[in-house]
């Protein structure tokens, strides 16, 4: 019995030390905050009438954006998973993918409208509204003109596409790159234990 | 023989599994704090304290299960362990909440498989902690 056990732990200890599920990293996405040089990348997919998103970005994203990626600490990547179960997810994610086309302030204007509301437009399916109320009249029309763009369209499809080919099952799921390992976390994670981790990895 | 048999299987499978799920935890301790926190149910201090005594626990129990020390003791802690292991995950399952299940590594969420696997585990533990208890019965005097 001794043996056994003493085999099993001499197996165990041999064996690499750290057994998290790695994740390809790369992709395209363009950071909503930070520079793509950033120590650490956080790849968020999300769907924009889910309320564990919701609560992800404002309890726990938009301190991220506001104290690790405008410090170049971090770099945050947004990318679109509107589940079908969400009447009006595609069309929510149409107007952010066009805001950030506009600039990446515009893009969290418009995330930071959407996910507050988020109970108003997903009873009422009245989105306009609530985009056009954090824009200037200038920038919602020219939003409007983005949002007839094709592209937009192709790299909401193009978002889905990366979340199969990741496995990507539920929202928020998001992946942390850094020294080059990549770990994939689904769910909703406090701001102040995300924040152990990033110190952690920015050696602070 | 057949009881005995199942003793040992059940004391093997869970020891090794038990170590096996601390020491992955041991080796990226805040992802693991991550997956504590997904389920939503502690604080973050709750969640700290969890996430860093949790993988050295499973790793004493993992050892005391495998060489069968004070077996009645060790198995009902952890059927115990295992009990709370289960309602955790699926009242967090029922309340429609994404988590990770963070059971042996990490990016593996909380499903009905995590939930049946688990499942088999504190039955395993339960059988083990009743066959213990019996066999340790010292026969009442005559």
């Amino acid at each position: 019995m001794r043996t056994i056990v003493s085999f099993l732990i001499l197996f165990l200890l041999s064996s690499a030390p750290a057994t998290a599920q790695t994740a390809p990293g790369g992709g395209n996405g363009a950071c909503v905050g930070g520079e793509p040089g950033a120590p650490v990348r956080i790849e968020v997919f999300s769907d924009y009438q889910c309320p564990a998103c919701r609560q992800f970005y404002l309890e726990t994203m938009r301190p991220v954006l506001d104290n690790y990626a405008s410090a170049g600490k971090v770099c945050v990547v947004y990318r679109e998973l509107p589940l079908t179960m969400h009447a009006h997810a595609r069309e929510a994610a149409h107007y952010a993918h066009a805001a950030q086309r506009l600039g990446m302030r515009y893009w969290r204007l418009v995330s930071d409208a959407l996910y507050e509301s988020q109970s108003q437009w997903s009873a009422n399916g009245q989105l306009e509204p609530v985009v056009a109320g954090a824009l200037s009249e200038e920038d919602m029309s020219r939003l409007r003109k983005w949002m007839e763009d094709p592209a937009v369209e192709a790299a909401i499809l193009s978002d889905i596409a990366l979340a199969r080919e990741r496995n990507v099952t539920a929202t928020p799921t998001f992946f942390i790159t850094a020294q080059g390992k990549t770990e994939k976390v689904s769910g909703v994670v406090q701001y102040s234990v995300l924040q152990r981790y990033l110190d952690h990895l920015l050696g602070q | 023989m057949l009881l005995r048999v199942l003793e040992w299987f059940c004391r093997l499978v869970l020891g090794a599994l038990f170590f096996f799920a601390g020491y992955t935890k041991l080796g990226s301790p805040f992802l693991f704090e991550m997956a504590v926190d997904t389920y939503q149910l502690l604080p973050p201090v709750g969640v700290i304290v969890v996430a860093r005594s949790l993988p050295w626990l499973e790793i004493v129990l993992g050892m005391l299960l495998l060489r069968g020390w004070k077996l009645n003791y060790v198995a009902t802690f952890t059927a115990l362990l295992m009990g709370a292991f289960l309602l955790a995950m699926s009242i967090t399952y029922a309340r429609g909440i994404e988590a990770n299940c963070g059971c042996f590594g990490f990016g593996e969420p909380i499903s009905p498989q995590t939930l049946a696997r688990d499942s088999l585990l504190f039955a395993f533990a339960v059988f083990l902690a009743i066959y213990a208890w019996r066999k340790n019965k010292v026969p009442a005097p005559e």
